[in-house]
């Protein structure tokens, strides 16, 4: 019972990331339950599903089919709705049930394209992990199915790990794009927010990626192994963050070397933030509770690790506070973290965190207030992250990219 | 990379037909690995001087995301690595679902890229009776399947069975038939008997292992045929099945 949620809702799934990742594609997508993983992907991990014409389906599984594994009837069902739709692709995701009774996703999507001629896939989402598992999943199967080795076009950079979990309605990707275009850049695939087929099967000509979250920094690594192309894991917060990230990225694209943003200044660098005293800037060596001379307030930053370096980052450039740690909701990457950071598995140990005595401000979706303790003395600053708390956190969504970074925390700490 | 599932009904004598071949393939210098997909965890024993290894899902509820290849893997005989996934305990749980968790976590460990096995044999419990007993001749798992069989009706009708899974599964690209083995029980007209019925799910004998008591003294002492007794006439049987079995596979 240790990991038992009293307070705060499950993080979006596995079985909603690897939709999510179809979502822009022209795709047949049926979740093989009884209808509440469709519901919960469509009513709460999906923003962009009102008002759009994506061919979500629900297989409806009832107990006798689960009883009797009746693959003939699913197979059935998705050619009747290839009929109707005429797909591009078609896709069958997996949820807690077909992963207890053992279904054949993947054998079932073999004799799905072997009937209807449509490149068809199925994904072994159980509903017990997280979304960034599920979306790269499918990101690599669809990688693998529609992507080969190409030329390099110099100056075209791919934005990964863009999903609505993370960047809710995508303002941010917007922004993105444009601060990558004013620098000169030409903007590729922006896997999974907005893109198509022919954009998927360009990819390996990309110069470099961008890994916006930690399923972009797996996509990049991956695409890295297999076409060789270096990669840049964090997003531009803050006006100063912005311009130095975009010097980050013309040295991945001129030097080849993959490189991962999460602190300020980098171990060794004397960049100095305006107002900072030399020397007190570095974060490396923090340990919370000591008694390290510090800038700032100490800070916990809590959500999905690339963003929560970001936003670390971004408050060492803009502010030129060192004494940041932050905490990985949906898994921690060793080479993304400092030794600081934490791993929250669980809410027992979200709680533990944001009422820890060292920290004097918490960052995190507002969902996770409530584990605040009352007599527990510090600030806390809502930044709502939709695979927390859905589109009942809208009202704390922020855009953080370059100057907006800057805005929306002097609005939101004078309010 | 060879892999191999070997199926038949339960008592029929799977786990002692494929420990011997694991042994005979590892006499010629191959790197075997051998997987017992079966909640009573014994396929490998007679690999491992009759010593039960701790089986995967037991290392997975004891140590969750702690466990290693180490916890998992068990050098037995000539170096045949070993491996139990386990189940529930018996009334409760689902054995199926337990062999699927099994696989996944020695997929997730990589245990086929560390080990790098020649060959590898899978001992599946008895019939093919749900999805998770169906995981060995899935997808990436083996690429041939084996049925041990004697002349009992019984055990040619759990046979028969099987055989209509791997059909099933053909359309899926999955691992075909490579051939019946007869393990003997000395019922009456018994090769004539196992023969009709391989040829009804178009397939042959591969070969026919007599019933002969050196099996069951060697298994006393807690070995294989081969390792027990290797220069016996049933030792020589069971290089003899190897090397059919080798031959089929390639």
């Amino acid at each position: 019972m240790a990991k038992l949620s009293l307070w705060i809702p499950p993080f979006s799934p596995d079985y909603s990331g690897a939709a999510a990742v179809l979502f822009d594609l022209k795709t047949v997508t049926a979740m093989h339950d009884a209808s509440g993983c469709t519901g919960n992907y469509t009513g709460y991990d999906e923003p962009r599903w009102y008002g759009s014409r994506s061919a979500i389906y629900c297989s409806g599984l009832r107990q006798m089919d689960a009883v009797l594994g009746d693959d003939e009837k699913l197979i059935g069902k998705l050619t009747a709705a290839a009929k109707d739709v005429k797909p591009d692709l078609m896709a069958l995701i997996g949820s807690p049930v077909p992963m207890v009774i053992g279904a054949d996703l993947k054998g079932i999507a073999v004799e799905l394209e072997e009937r209807t001629g449509i490149p068809s896939f199925g994904f072994d989402t159980t509903g017990t992990a997280y979304y960034d598992k599920g979306a790269l999943q499918a990101a690599k199967a669809l990688m693998d199915r529609f992507c080969q080795k190409q030329e390099t076009v110099p100056g075209r950079i791919n934005i990964l790990g863009a999903l609505p979990m993370d960047f809710g309605r995508g303002s941010d990707l917007e922004h993105l794009k444009e601060l990558l275009r004013s620098a000169g850049y030409e903007v590729g695939l922006t896997m999974a927010y907005g893109y198509t087929l022919v954009e998927l099967s360009m990819a390996a000509s990309a110069q470099v990626n961008l890994a916006v979250s930690r399923f972009g920094y797996l996509m990049a690594r991956y695409m890295e192994e297999r076409f060789g192309i270096p990669w840049l894991c964090g997003f531009p917060a803050g006006e100063r963050g912005a311009e130095d990230y975009l010097k980050d990225l013309e040295q991945v694209r001129r030097l080849g070397n993959p490189k991962i943003r999460k602190a300020f200044p980098e171990a060794g660098a004397k960049a100095v933030p305006p107002g900072a005293s030399e020397g007190k800037a570095g974060q490396d060596a923090w340990v919370p509770g000591t008694e390290t001379p510090r800038e700032g307030p100490s800070v916990l930053v809590i959500g999905e690790q690339v963003m929560s370096n970001s936003l670390r980052t971004a408050f060492g450039t803009e502010f030129g506070w060192s004494q940041i740690a932050v905490g990985c909701l949906y898994g921690r990457e060793e080479a993304l973290s400092l030794p600081q950071d934490l791993d929250l598995t669980e809410e027992a140990q979200i709680r533990q965190a944001v009422n820890a005595p060292e920290y004097d401000l918490v960052v995190a979706d507002p969902f996770l207030k409530v584990l605040l303790e009352p007599e527990a003395e510090k600030e806390f600053l809502a930044f709502s992250q939709y695979a927390v708390s859905s589109k009942l956190g809208e009202q704390d969504s922020a855009c953080v990219t370059g100057r907006h970074f800057n805005e929306w925390f002097e609005e939101r700490r004078l309010s | 990379m060879k892999k191999i599932a070997i199926y038949g009904k339960g008592g029929i004598g799977k786990s002692t037909t494929t420990a011997n071949l694991s042994a005979a393939f590892a006499s010629r210098g191959l790197k075997v690995m051998q997987i017992g997909c079966d909640p009573k965890a014994d396929s490998t024993k007679n690999l491992m001087d009759g010593k039960k290894i701790p089986t995967v899902l037991d290392q997975i509820r004891q140590k969750e995301d702690r466990v290693s290849l180490e916890d998992l893997a068990f050098p037995g005989y000539g170096g045949v690595v070993c491996v139990e996934s386990g189940g529930p305990t018996p009334g409760i749980g689902c054995a199926g679902r337990g062999i699927i968790t099994a696989f996944e976590k020695l997929e997730e460990l990589n245990a086929y890229e560390v080990f790098k096995p020649d060959i590898v044999l899978y001992d599946v419990l008895g019939d093919v009776v749900c999805g998770g007993f169906a995981m060995p001749i899935r997808g990436g798992y083996a690429d041939h399947v084996l049925i041990v069989t004697s002349g009992e009706m019984m055990a040619l009708f759990a046979a028969d069975n099987i055989a209509h899974a791997i059909k099933n599964f053909g359309k899926r690209g999955y691992a075909r038939l490579a051939g019946y083995i007869q393990n003997s029980r000395n019922v009456e007209n018994e090769h004539e008997l196992v023969r009709k019925a391989a040829m009804e799910n178009d397939t042959e004998i591969l070969h026919v292992v007599p019933r002969d008591r050196t099996v069951q003294m060697a298994e006393n002492q807690g070995k294989t045929v081969i390792e027990a007794y290797p220069e016996s006439p049933m030792a020589a049987c069971y290089q003899a099945l190897a090397d059919k079995v080798w031959e089929v596979i390639q």
